[in-house]
């Protein structure tokens, strides 16, 4: 509309005052295409940068962050059962995933300066994990010297554990999986001003062509139909870049990041079942809550009246053969571990607590040292698992980073044309512009 | 033990014993209410499956929940008589079930596993303490053997179901002879009772440093820690509060009582004089005070309507009372609770 006006105002003058007032508007919604081409790609390459480089390893710290909180309370609880000789593995087990979560709590806490949610949760954890493994020596030591009370303190432990830190654990990875998403939506988002200032472009050039041809009866203008050929290449090239920056992106998040997430979220409900199992044993008879809990977790991960199924949901958006593989074998030793836990659980209830320990940690019942234990079906389990999340971790920055290589040199390019048109303008205005000299 | 450092984990958002804290002047009927309500929510919650355990809070309430369903208060299931063993001499003590027993050469006792002093492993995984003493004088008397015994250790919940379906021949679990346990309940089965083989009743554990000096006016604003159902509860929401005024802390076990006396979140234990030595036994720097108050007995439990066996049973108790009761007593318990003697027959 503005511009009509302005050429309406034009149309007063004389013929060369009309011709340069045309080359100066023409001039303007050149650059003004190319200033926002380039700074619209611009932005979206550095959000597809964020999603690469920044978002998800902060979302896969909070994961680590779950991960080994539940990790640790599954191996307290496991140590616990095993006479202090035999438990310096376990020991050693739990040491590195506090120091773990530790590390990325600071980590987080020093890097995740605009989400406040995450903040909130990580300093709720920072507060807790302290009494948190003070609770769990006290257990220790308590039992070293054969006190029943040991018990107490660990089922403390691992309530404060639960009811407290894996939750806010969660939040906050659930926070950082958010704003991940939303930094995606930045990247994908259509650069509709850019596109927009095209179109004028093309317009403008297109009326003052048509406004030549009646002044002049030349049909075509050479220089002006270069410049719009730069400005469709620019515009051509802008759309199909987006389009496979967005199918990257898309492709990242459904293929990459949900089953990393499916993965995480197996992973993790394995670890809680893993130390729900372990705490049952620990409750010595009492633990009935707990195997409730367990079975809970269980068939979290595969239940078909249960609806969550999230193993077989994870095999479903595995990308590719090899990924499909590991979720496969992990599924498969779920079902192992699941059947033995059963066996214990029967044997425990039954009042043998010596076999179901065995079943579940390994060493010797009625004489006989079981080897095939739950202990060792969850530990296949969880590396099947951790190798599908790597698998697909790998699989996210591949897309994600050929999301931003879709976008290389659209700015530079994208300019260098637009200079190219602002110079077929001069060229052909300015051929016109001689003829009245 | 006592570790201030834990101190910054949790007191704040434990819902428990916020509501537990209730005062004389909330009145009577709010502190049952309360007392009600924690009792059928963790009941329901242990009962009524896992459907959607996502958030914590869920966790901490069930975690804590299992102990509770069989402990109710004593006076639960009504008043009756709880001396109703039938004496030794009465009548035949070679029926089936002592039959059953004697071919299979083996007892069947159902047993705790981590109730100190009375049936705890000790260091070297193996089952101790005074019940497990007298699991053994059984296995004498029935078969000649004292070793002749298969330990299972059955979860309290189920214990009683485990005498029903024949899973276990006794349970010796310092189990209060309750009219509850005799009559049974739509979940748990009745079950009969020797004669009992210890006496007891509630008493007060504190820290050796404390003022209080046992169930009285020196409670007055202090923290008591009791295990939710049990005889203490009862005492504490009732006398404990009203007369005494002081704060009361449920935990699902006793066991946990100890330890937040150990973190120094509550003031004072009140549990009956067998847990209670226990717990003394596992904290150097904590003593029994004042006298005891009320009356429990633990007894053995067989399954219903088996006579022949509570008559051995009870022949069993009779004999030990001359001489291997002492003993068992003098070495796991006369170091906490003084000296006792074993308590008389009581026969229906």
């Amino acid at each position: 509309m503005a511009a009509s006006v302005v050429l309406g105002i034009v149309g007063t003058g004389s013929p060369p005052a009309r011709l340069r007032l045309a080359t100066l508007i023409m001039t303007l919604v050149t650059v003004l295409f190319g200033a926002l081409l380039a700074t619209s790609v611009y932005e979206r390459q550095t959000a597809a940068g964020n999603v690469a480089e920044q978002s998800a390893p902060l979302s896969a710290d909070a994961a680590e962050i779950y991960r080994s909180l539940a990790d640790a309370d599954a191996t307290a609880a496991v140590g616990f059962l095993r006479s202090s000789e035999k438990s310096h593995a376990d020991r050693v087990a739990y040491e590195a995933n506090i120091r773990t979560a530790s590390r990325l709590l600071s980590k987080a806490a020093a890097r995740t300066g605009d989400s406040f949610a995450a903040q909130r949760q990580i300093t709720i954890l920072n507060k807790e994990l302290p009494g948190y493994t003070a609770l769990v020596e006290a257990a220790r030591s308590a039992d070293r010297e054969n006190k029943p009370v040991g018990n107490s303190y660990l089922r403390y432990a691992s309530e404060q554990m639960r009811s407290t830190m894996l939750p806010a654990a969660e939040d906050m990875y659930h926070a950082e999986t958010r704003r991940m998403a939303a930094i995606r939506a930045d990247a994908t988002e259509p650069p509709w001003a850019a596109y927009g200032a095209g179109l004028l472009v093309l317009m403008v050039i297109g009326f003052c062509s048509y406004r030549l041809y009646l002044a002049t009866n030349r049909l075509l203008n050479l220089g002006l139909v270069a410049a719009a050929g730069a400005v469709l290449v620019s515009l051509v090239w802008l759309t199909a870049g987006h389009a496979m920056t967005r199918s990257s992106l898309e492709n990242s998040d459904t293929h990459g990041s949900a089953s990393v997430q499916l993965l995480t979220q197996s992973r993790i409900a394995g670890l809680k079942a893993r130390g729900n199992e372990n705490m049952a044993l620990v409750a010595r008879g009492e633990g009935a809550a707990y195997s409730q809990e367990f079975d809970y977790w269980a068939s979290a991960m595969d239940d078909k009246d249960k609806g969550q199924r999230l193993m077989q949901r994870s095999e479903r958006q595995a990308e590719d053969k090899a990924g499909r593989g590991l979720v496969a074998d992990a599924w498969a030793e779920l079902k192992n571990w699941k059947k033995l836990h059963n066996q214990a659980r029967k044997q425990d209830d039954g009042g043998d607590y010596e076999a179901a320990l065995a079943r579940t940690i390994g060493g010797k019942a009625d004489g006989k040292t079981v080897k095939n234990t739950t202990e060792r079906s969850f530990a296949t389990m969880d590396r099947k698992l951790a190798a599908a999340v790597d698998h697909e971790q790998k699989q996210f920055q591949e897309q994600a980073e050929s999301g931003r290589g879709a976008l290389t040199g659209l700015p530079v390019g994208g300019s260098v044309l637009c200079l190219l048109g602002v110079a077929g303008v001069f060229l052909g205005v300015g051929k016109r512009l001689s003829e009245y000299r | 033990m006592g570790n201030p450092g834990a101190g910054s984990g949790g007191s704040a958002r434990d819902a428990v014993p916020q509501r537990d804290r209730r005062r004389v002047a909330g009145g009577r009927a709010a502190v049952w209410l309360a007392a009600v309500t924690l009792v059928t929510v963790s009941t329901v919650s242990c009962a009524a499956s896992p459907q959607a355990p996502t958030a914590g809070a869920r966790s901490g309430a069930q975690a804590g929940a299992p102990e509770q369903g069989p402990r109710q208060p004593t006076s639960a299931g009504g008043d009756c008589n709880t001396k109703v063993s039938p004496d030794p001499k009465s009548g035949s003590q070679n029926g089936a079930a002592v039959k059953k027993i004697k071919d299979r050469g083996k007892l069947i006792a159902g047993v705790a596993q981590n109730s100190n002093l009375w049936s705890h492993r000790n260091a070297k995984g193996k089952l101790v303490g005074f019940d497990i003493d007298l699991v053994k004088q059984l296995a004498d008397s029935l078969l000649g053997d004292r070793e002749a015994v298969e330990f299972l250790t059955v979860p309290v919940d189920r214990r009683q179901q485990a005498l029903e379906h024949d899973e276990v021949d006794v349970l010796v679990q310092a189990m209060p002879i309750t009219c509850r346990a005799l009559k049974g309940t739509p979940e748990e089965p009745a079950v009969d009772f020797s004669s009992p083989y210890f006496e007891t009743g509630q008493r007060v554990l504190v820290p050796d440093y404390s003022d209080i000096t046992g169930f009285n006016r020196t409670l007055k604003g202090k923290t008591v820690c009791t295990a939710y159902g049990s005889s203490g509860y009862e005492l504490l929401s009732g006398e404990g509060q009203k007369k005494y005024g002081a704060w009361m802390r449920g935990r699902p076990s006793v066991l946990d009582c100890l330890m937040l006396l150990q973190l120094s979140r509550v003031d004072a234990v009140l549990t009956d004089s067998g847990l209670a030595a226990g717990l003394a036994a596992q904290e150097d720097g904590a003593r029994l005070v004042g006298p005891q108050i009320g009356k429990d007995s633990y007894g053995v439990a067989v399954k219903h309507g088996t006579d022949d066996l509570l008559r051995v049973v009870n022949g069993t108790l009779e004999k030990a009372g001359e001489g291997a009761w002492q003993k068992s007593y003098d070495r796991w318990l006369k170091a906490w609770l003084g000296p006792a003697k074993p308590p008389a027959p009581q026969y229906g």
